[in-house]
């Protein structure tokens, strides 16, 4: 863990299941805190392999207010809103992503050598010289044909491969008939007249092929991928439409368990088999030819290859990212390239697993980048800092927030069981004020124990009212209090310990925000890292060696809320409200939170 | 690295008179003004600085946008036709320390920039010689002594190496890979369309840019 010195992650309440299984619709929790029952015995430890998965700083997490608890990435699931072309930014509805493709079927190419978007440009030749009016007969006319597509950055050009275009537009269609072209040129078997060959040519184009070149044809039995494609396809097609019409339970009609002819094919199975043999349908067999898409590896190509290699050299061949992005297996130089279809973006939307609410959704339009629904965990769960006590010279109770510089190294070293004190904040987003409620193992768990006390485990969070209802109003007499001591004590700040935190006391109030004192006594480090090699059972479960940032001191921290709001206020579900009392419910949260305070000096 | 010591090295290597010294230390405060040969057919706009003690050269056509430094303190400069120097572009060698450090580079005695050589803003051009119809694109650098080939196309930020030869239709593109450009070398109809682009820029900006030309003659 590189991250900076104090750190607060948040536990998903997912670390607990044992499944993410969408099933889990049915043992929808109830209770907001499901851990809340056993919780003395059930202490977070942040450093298991499975808490790994559900840490996250709270920028990172959504909020389900249906089932009042955190989301993670984990515990939600996405749905497609709309896809789009990056670059000409136009949506394509789902059922033309299903039959052509994921990639954009208008005039959107991209460079095959360095990716960026290919503009088309003419190849007319310019008339000489400048004319008066040049500027307007260019505007009222566009340039004539032939036009290539060619890269701004790069400056690869389809002519390179030498393709060339009548139109400017409709290129997709322009590249699929040199496609055709150049297949029937090469003598293949296409049955492009099947009753699925409307369907094959999107399919093709989707796949964003373009015809490949003239001098570089590959051997004749080999074909394209273009043409093996398109036979296989045709070839499991047949096959498929035969046992369909042979046995009526077959995959291809009905895929879902539930459907009848899954179940007599289930009953079948583990029947006692009554049904004859004849009744059984010939097995699918594998492409054998090359008409039925087979493809069979050719010696001579390979040596074929070599000799090609060694006259274009290394220029000449294709990049391994080159070819990945081609769709295409057989690609290997730099003049077999073709532009690429741009690929289609998506814009999702997230739902809670469990509840199935939408936690967010952009807006469908393509151009706007707003969202209709966002449920951050930031507007709905308290935000958790910590700084140390001592590192912090004696500052503006206005600005709470003002910590000492992050990542400073004096900051986040910790010495071995001197006790330090830190600031713990909590600052409330919600528009009710909260009862919060901290716990903590007295020690931490891992194989280096360091004690922690929590002075004030009990105290309130004032609501997240208008901000000049403080400016108007005076400092709380807290943080005045706090602050008349400061002065008392001396500018110097060495005598701190004469405002020593209180048990019990809250250390310093806002409008929104409370901050109360921890004391941490970090553990002592079995042995200076990396020198550790005996066994000490004494120091950790057996443990031989400290671990990866064992040294880090990480402590799990239980946050419980109690609030009362208005019933059915901003979550629009008052079906979930526990306990309703003339308009007002009462409100129980709990989460894990992890402190990562600082390194422990070895 | 002491400035001063390799400027006075590069000085006597370089073997002239022993005032250069003192005019190579800062030019924006001690600015000689240079020795021009100037097109009168050249646009050169008020706030371009030429300064150096080598002879600067402008063909007709060419266009110094306002604030392009064009240095000639340690060699010569010849700016062929039709070219565009954008603004913030330096050509000529002005701190050889850090290319340098040992002074043992060879220098160009002239640098020759030539027909329709579009350099845009914030480039460093320190080569000894740019082929015709080349681009060298925003926040390029040139190193000293470097050779840029003809029709070669220097994507923005790239940087080529002191010394290095960068052979005709090159293409440098993202980070620093280099190939040939196979569309213009085999189609020439496609240079024509670069040259009536480039020619439509100049005709363009000939018009905007204020010149004066009497300034620096
Ligand atoms: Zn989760
Ligand atoms: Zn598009
Ligand atoms: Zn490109
Ligand atoms: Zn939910």
């Amino acid at each position: 863990m590189a991250q900076v010195f104090p750190y607060t992650y948040y536990s998903c309440p997912c670390v607990e299941s044992s499944s993410t299984k969408p099933n889990a619709v049915q043992s929808a929790p109830q209770e907001a805190a499901p851990f809340l029952e056993d919780e003395e015995e059930n202490t977070f430890d942040p450093r298991s392999p499975r808490a790994n998965f559900s840490l996250y700083p709270i920028e990172h997490l959504l909020y389900c207010t249906d089932c009042h608890q955190i989301r993670c990435p984990r515990c939600m699931v996405e749905e497609v809103v709309c896809w789009y072309c990056p670059n000409c930014l136009f949506e394509v509805p789902s059922s033309t992503v299903r039959s052509d493709g994921n990639r954009c079927t208008r005039n959107c190419y991209n460079c095959p050598i360095c990716t960026s978007i290919l503009s088309i440009s003419s190849l007319e030749k310019p008339t000489e010289g400048l004319t008066p009016n040049d500027a307007a007969s260019d505007a009222a006319k566009a340039p004539g044909g032939p036009y290539f597509l060619s890269c701004p950055f790069c400056q690869w050009s389809s002519l390179e491969i030498g393709i060339q275009f009548e139109k400017h537009f409709n290129l997709t269609s322009q590249l699929q008939k040199i496609i055709r072209g150049d297949t029937h040129r090469l003598g293949s078997v296409t049955d492009l007249a099947s009753p699925r060959g409307e369907e094959m040519e999107g399919e093709i184009q989707g796949r964003a092929s373009v015809a490949s070149v003239e001098d570089t044809a590959p051997l004749p039995i080999q074909g394209d991928t273009e043409t093996l494609f398109t036979n296989l396809y045709n070839f499991y097609r047949a096959q498929l439409s035969e046992l369909s019409d042979a046995n009526p339970y077959s995959l291809s009609s009905d895929y879902s368990f539930a459907s009848p002819s899954s179940i007599t094919r289930l009953m079948n199975l583990y029947g006692s088999g009554g049904r004859t043999k004849k009744d059984r349908p010939k097995p699918i067999r594998e492409a054998a030819e090359f008409s039925e898409g087979q493809k069979v590896s050719n010696p001579l190509s390979e040596k074929e290859n070599i000799d090609r290699i060694r006259s274009v050299g290394w220029e000449g061949t294709a990049s391994v990212e080159q070819r990945l992005q081609q769709c295409r297996e057989d690609v290997g130089f730099v003049d077999e390239l073709r532009p690429l279809a741009t690929l289609l973006r998506t814009k999702k939307s997230k739902r809670c697993k469990i509840c199935r609410q939408i936690l967010s959704r952009p807006e469908s339009k393509v151009s706007t980048n707003r969202y209709k629904i966002k449920l951050l965990a930031l507007n709905n769960i308290p935000k958790i800092t910590m700084r140390s006590l001592n590192a912090q010279p004696a500052q503006h109770p206005s600005f709470p927030m003002q910590a000492t510089a992050p990542g400073s190294d004096e900051a986040s070293t910790l010495k071995p069981l001197v006790p330090t004190h830190f600031l713990l904040t909590i600052t409330n987003p919600l528009f009710d004020s909260i009862k919060v409620t901290l716990a903590t193992p007295s020690t931490t768990p891992g194989c280096v124990k360091s004690k922690v006390t929590i002075l004030c485990p009990q105290f309130d969070v004032g609501a997240n009212t208008d901000v000049w209802d403080e400016a108007l109003s005076s400092a709380t007499d807290r943080s005045s209090k706090r602050q008349s001591q400061m002065l008392s004590a001396g500018p110097d700040g060495g005598s701190l310990t004469g405002i020593q935190a209180e048990a019990g006391k809250v250390w310093e109030r806002g409008r929104n925000w409370t901050s109360i004192v921890v004391e941490v006594a970090p553990g002592s480090l079995p042995d200076s890292i990396g020198h550790v090699t005996l066994g000490d059972d004494a120091q950790g479960d057996g443990g031989a060696a400290l671990d990866e940032d064992e040294d880090v001191l990480e402590i799990p921290i239980f946050v419980r809320l109690e609030y009362e709001t208005e019933a059915g206020g901003d979550d629009g579900g008052a079906a979930h409200a526990r306990k309703e009392d003339a308009g007002k419910e009462k409100r129980e949260e709990a989460f894990w939170a992890v402190l990562g305070v600082g390194r422990i000096a070895g | 690295m002491d400035q001063q010591a390799s400027q006075a090295k590069r000085v006597s290597t370089s073997g002239t008179s022993s005032n250069r010294a003192s005019t190579a230390k800062r030019s924006s405060t001690n600015v000689p003004k240079a020795p021009t040969s100037l097109d009168p057919n050249a646009i050169i706009a008020n706030h371009a600085v030429l300064t150096g003690i080598h002879t600067i050269s402008v063909a007709a056509g060419t266009v110094i946008h306002p604030h392009a430094r064009i240095i000639s303190t340690y060699s010569a400069v010849d700016i062929g036709p039709g070219c565009i120097v954008s603004e913030k572009a330096v050509i000529g060698l002005s701190d050889l320390s850090q290319d340098d450090p040992e002074g043992d580079l060879e220098l160009p005695e002239i640098i020759k920039i030539g027909q329709n050589v579009n350099i845009e803003s914030g480039t460093i051009v320190e080569a000894a010689e740019i082929g015709e119809n080349t681009l060298i694109d925003v926040d390029v650098k040139l190193g000293a002594g470097s050779v840029i080939g003809k029709n070669c196309t220097i994507s923005a930020c790239s940087v080529v190496p002191p010394g290095e030869t960068v052979p005709d239709y090159t293409v440098i593109y993202g980070n620093n890979q280099r190939r040939l450009n196979k569309s213009l070398q085999s189609t020439p109809v496609i240079l024509d369309i670069k040259s009536k682009g480039h020619e439509k820029q100049l005709n363009v900006l000939q018009r905007l840019v204020p010149s004066n030309l009497a300034k620096w003659q």
